[in-house]
């Protein structure tokens, strides 16, 4: 059959169909990035070609967060002369091909934290607003993903443009269109149509990925039992074990803390203000004039982690870990997130 | 401002800033001034009293800084102007210690939730220590304005000569306030009527009775803990007692995460709480 | 109005950390469009005596004299900066510091047959905010040259430069490099170490060494042991890893601790 190109439609295609969706995309003028295999994992990168790209998971290193968040930018310019403030803030395309659900849930929650509030982020919004995405629903769990117990995954069923689910025989993937740019990025494509037995395999690989999942936390009442458990001594347990290196905090793809601050050229004639990403896990990050609102490292390292389980929660009605595990594998110090909050909660 | 889809689709953008311009610049004490200010654009800049501005001198950096003058007085209704009282403590505040009339810095805001004066229908007791009277001032004037219930303020500073606004004080007992004055130690040489120790010990003067009135505490953290102890042992209820937690804050929006205390963030859910609502809070020490 | 007066001195040390201030020639005309070089043996012949703005200092201080000589530096200079890691925390040189040794041994050992020369007392090894008040620090062996510019750059304007000390693994993850410690197990001292310097070694493949100093309130002590536990290396091994560069300092103190 032939794919219309509406939103609604679904179809199974081969590995063929991405070749295509890209070249779309980049045709549409959209920078378009995805997950590579590279230095032995799935790290996320510019794609030419949708040869380059891995099925593997993009628990890589950096999240893909960076693409509507990025490390560092200029937010505007003074002329020290004229005394003229001047911000340009020009919309930005780029599209990911191949980002997993937990990384989706973690930009919903960067939505409402950027945009929900009385002071839309006018930067992240121009990063934000046309960005097409490709999801890939995860039929296989990782290590240390626990999307399944953070209600993230391993499947999605909104705000894609369009759903892949890798099917039973290599090659083939119920392809599912949420939108209608999804639609014209496949318009006109050969497809077979999906069968019943097609959805029945896409429902029980999701079940299977989430039913393997190594790595578990139950979420019920997990705020509470987690301010319950402040003061839990398996918070010195940790924080004792604990480098201090902020991996963790560095590859999380909710976090958002920033430093603002302004930089002055030599000829002392334009000053720039910018922000870039701070981590709360530094020692430096409470300090005020005469003292410092989180010193030590037990508190900084419970602050992290009761915003991600708990404070997010009360402040935007979800967990800001998504359970994409990265901090996980990341941490030299073999601190487990997942781990900690079974502890505080008394299931260990 | 912006604060509406309109002002975004207009292009606004909310972290972008207003420049002010110096109308005077009035030395409170060693190291406090009071600046009086107008917006250079000449619109009216409105406020609530408690809520504060992010003070740029752009090229040092931003602080959050409460505003200090009466958002309704004859001045700022007929001519714009408003106040920041600021105390020299590090990089922005030494570079603003510089600035002279006619010279401008930026601002952007109100931001904040404020002195909640519509809820204090009943009596008002105002506690403050050091710059903490900053931030109570447009309160103050506020409650002098109109409102019939009682006031007293109980302020305590270093030195006497560490009090801003000394010129006032008696302005604001004409006006009908009862003033508890307190310092941790007198000045040399000059003479101070009252008391000499802790804002804690004038409470036992004050008036305003637990069952009829509402609390506003400004001051640094160690003095507001000790003063909302005292307080609740004399049976204030925690929902009636008010204080101003500070934080440090880059933003004012709720993007860059250094507020947060729990699940509050100082820069828009406060920086003004209830004591009822920070009392479990973790991470408050109060 | 004129321009500050910098001055560039030297202690004991390598003299990479100057040498790494004629490579700026990018910025070279820029800076010295704004400050003026009144002192810098290595590069100039006409030098002059102070008072400076801003004073850089390289190596660490070993002998007697040395200290003396600071001492007076201290009061010629406006501000006092301890370039490179010899001049913070000790360095190299402050190897020696546990040799276990007395100091006449050491100088017996290291320079027998001058063992008489007056010149040659040794005293253990310090950074130079051991004996004056030091005004910043650029770390590194050697010092990131965009620093030193970011520092002047500020300087002249009276502000603190905003460097933050945080851990070596901000960089390294913001460069997506995969993680030499969690990965390949080996000894990456990155995790424990003040960053600034763009997670240079890791992203060349080669363990981080440290040679920053450490980075605000880490815990070497359990990376110590997570070197010994995990990683198996000897007690040895651990201890001259965090006495290489910056032994003197109490974060690296704790790690050779926790392996002695």
């Amino acid at each position: 059959m032939v794919l219309q190109g509406q939103a609604g439609e679904n179809a199974v295609v081969g590995r063929d169909a991405f070749d295509e969706i890209l070249a779309r995309l980049q045709e549409r003028g959209y920078a378009v990035y995805g997950t590579v295999n590279e230095k032995g994992t799935g790290i996320f990168r510019p794609l030419g070609g949708a040869g380059e790209l891995s099925l593997r998971c993009t628990g890589g290193t950096l999240p893909p967060k960076y693409l509507w968040y990025p490390p560092s930018e200029t937010m505007f310019t003074y002329d020290r002369q004229s005394g003229a403030l001047r911000s340009e803030i020009e919309p930005v395309k780029q599209a990911v091909f191949g980002i997993r659900p937990c990384d989706v849930h973690a930009l919903l929650a960067l939505d409402e934290v950027f945009l929900g509030g009385d002071y839309p982020d006018p930067y992240y919004r121009a990063r934000r607003e046309d960005l097409p995405l490709v999801v890939f629903n995860c039929v296989e769990s990782g290590d240390t993903c626990f999307c399944s117990s953070m209600g993230t995954g391993p499947g999605l069923d909104h705000d894609y443009d369009l759903l892949i689910t890798e099917l039973d025989r290599p090659g083939r993937f119920l392809l599912e269109v949420g939108s209608g740019l999804g639609g014209e990025l496949v318009r006109d494509l050969r497809a077979e149509v999906a069968r019943d037995e097609d959805y029945q395999v896409k429902h029980r690989r999701l079940e299977d990925a989430a039913a393997n999942a190594r790595t578990t936390l139950e979420t019920e009442d997990l705020p509470r039992l987690m301010s319950e458990g402040h003061g839990h001594p398996y918070w010195r347990e940790i924080s004792d074990k604990c480098f201090g290196c902020a991996n963790c905090t560095s590859v999380c793809p909710t976090c958002y803390c920033a430093d603002i601050f302004d930089e002055t050229d030599f000829s002392l004639t334009e000053t720039r203000r910018k922000r870039r990403w701070s981590w709360c896990f530094l020692m430096e990050f409470g300090a005020v004039h005469g003292g410092n609102f989180r010193e030590r490292r037990i508190d900084r390292l419970r602050q992290f982690m009761q915003h991600k389980l708990n404070f997010s929660v009360g402040q935007y009605g979800r967990f800001h870990c998504v359970g994409c595990g990265r901090c996980i594998v990341w941490c030299p110090a073999n601190i487990d997130i997942a781990q900690t909050g079974r502890t505080i909660r008394g299931d260990a | 401002m912006v604060k509406s889809e309109e002002d975004l689709r207009r292009g606004a953008n909310p972290l972008s800033l207003r420049p002010v311009e110096i109308l005077d610049v009035r030395r409170e004490t060693p190291d406090v001034n009071t600046y009086t200010l107008r917006l250079v654009d000449g619109s009216r800049f409105r406020f609530r009293p408690g809520q504060f501005n992010m003070v740029s001198v752009i090229g040092i950096g931003e602080s959050a800084l409460s505003m200090s003058s009466d958002p309704e007085g004859t001045e700022a209704l007929a001519e714009g102007v408003f106040q920041h009282t600021i105390r020299v403590v590090g990089n922005v505040t030494r570079a603003l210690a510089r600035l002279r009339a006619g010279d401008r810095f930026w601002i952007r805001g109100p931001y904040g939730n404020g002195w909640p004066l519509e809820q204090a229908s009943g009596d008002l007791l105002i506690i403050a220590g050091g710059i903490g009277l900053a931030p109570l001032r447009p309160a103050i004037y506020r409650r002098l304005a109109g409102n019939p219930g009682r006031l007293e303020i109980l302020y305590g500073a270093r030195t006497p000569g560490d009090m801003p606004f000394r010129d006032e004080f008696p302005v604001w007992q004409e006006g009908g306030a009862r003033l508890l004055l307190t310092a941790d130690k007198a000045d040399e040489g000059a003479e101070w009527p009252y008391r000499v120790g802790l804002v804690t010990a004038l409470l036992d003067e004050v008036e305003v009775s637990p069952a009829r009135g509402q609390v506003f505490i400004c001051g640094p953290e160690g003095m507001m803990k000790s003063v909302v102890g005292a307080l609740s042992k004399r049976g204030w209820p925690p929902e009636e007692i008010f204080v101003s937690l500070e934080r440090r804050m880059e933003c004012g929006q709720k993007t860059c995460g250094r507020c947060q205390i729990a699940d509050v963030y100082v820069c828009q859910d406060g920086p003004v709480f209830s004591y009822a609502a920070v009392r479990d809070l973790l991470g408050v020490d109060l | 109005m004129a321009n500050p007066k910098v001055a560039f001195f030297k202690f004991s040390s390598c003299a990479g950390c100057l040498l790494s201030v004629l490579n700026i020639e990018p910025v070279l005309l820029d800076v010295l469009g704004v400050i003026d070089i009144e002192y810098f043996i290595m590069a100039k012949r006409d030098n002059h005596e102070g008072p400076y703005t801003i004073g850089f200092i390289e190596g660490a201080v070993t002998t007697p004299k040395e200290a003396l000589e600071l001492k007076k530096i201290r009061e010629e200079c406006a501000i006092l900066v301890a370039f490179g890691n010899c001049a913070c925390t000790g360095g190299v040189p402050s190897i020696k510091n546990w040799s276990g040794m007395t100091q006449e041994q050491l100088t017996k050992t290291v320079y027998a047959e001058n063992i008489n020369d007056p010149m040659l007392t040794s005293i253990p090894a310090k950074g130079i905010d051991f004996y004056v008040k030091t005004d910043a620090y650029l770390r590194g062996c050697a010092v990131d040259v965009g620093e030193m510019v970011e520092l002047i750059k500020r300087a002249l304007k009276g502000e603190n430069p905003l460097f933050r000390p945080h851990s070596v693994c901000n960089e390294c993850k913001l460069k997506e490099n995969v993680c030499l410690l969690v990965s390949e197990g080996k000894p990456c001292m990155g995790s424990v170490s003040a960053a600034g310097c763009g997670a240079l070694c890791p992203s060349l493949n080669r363990q981080c060494e440290g040679c920053r100093g450490p980075a605000n309130d880490c815990n070497a002590a359990s990376l110590a042991k997570t070197f010994m536990e995990d990683l198996g290396l000897s007690k040895d091994d651990v201890v001259r890893k965090f006495r290489k560069y910056a032994g003197n300092t109490p974060e690296f103190s704790k790690g050779a601790e926790a392996a002695l």
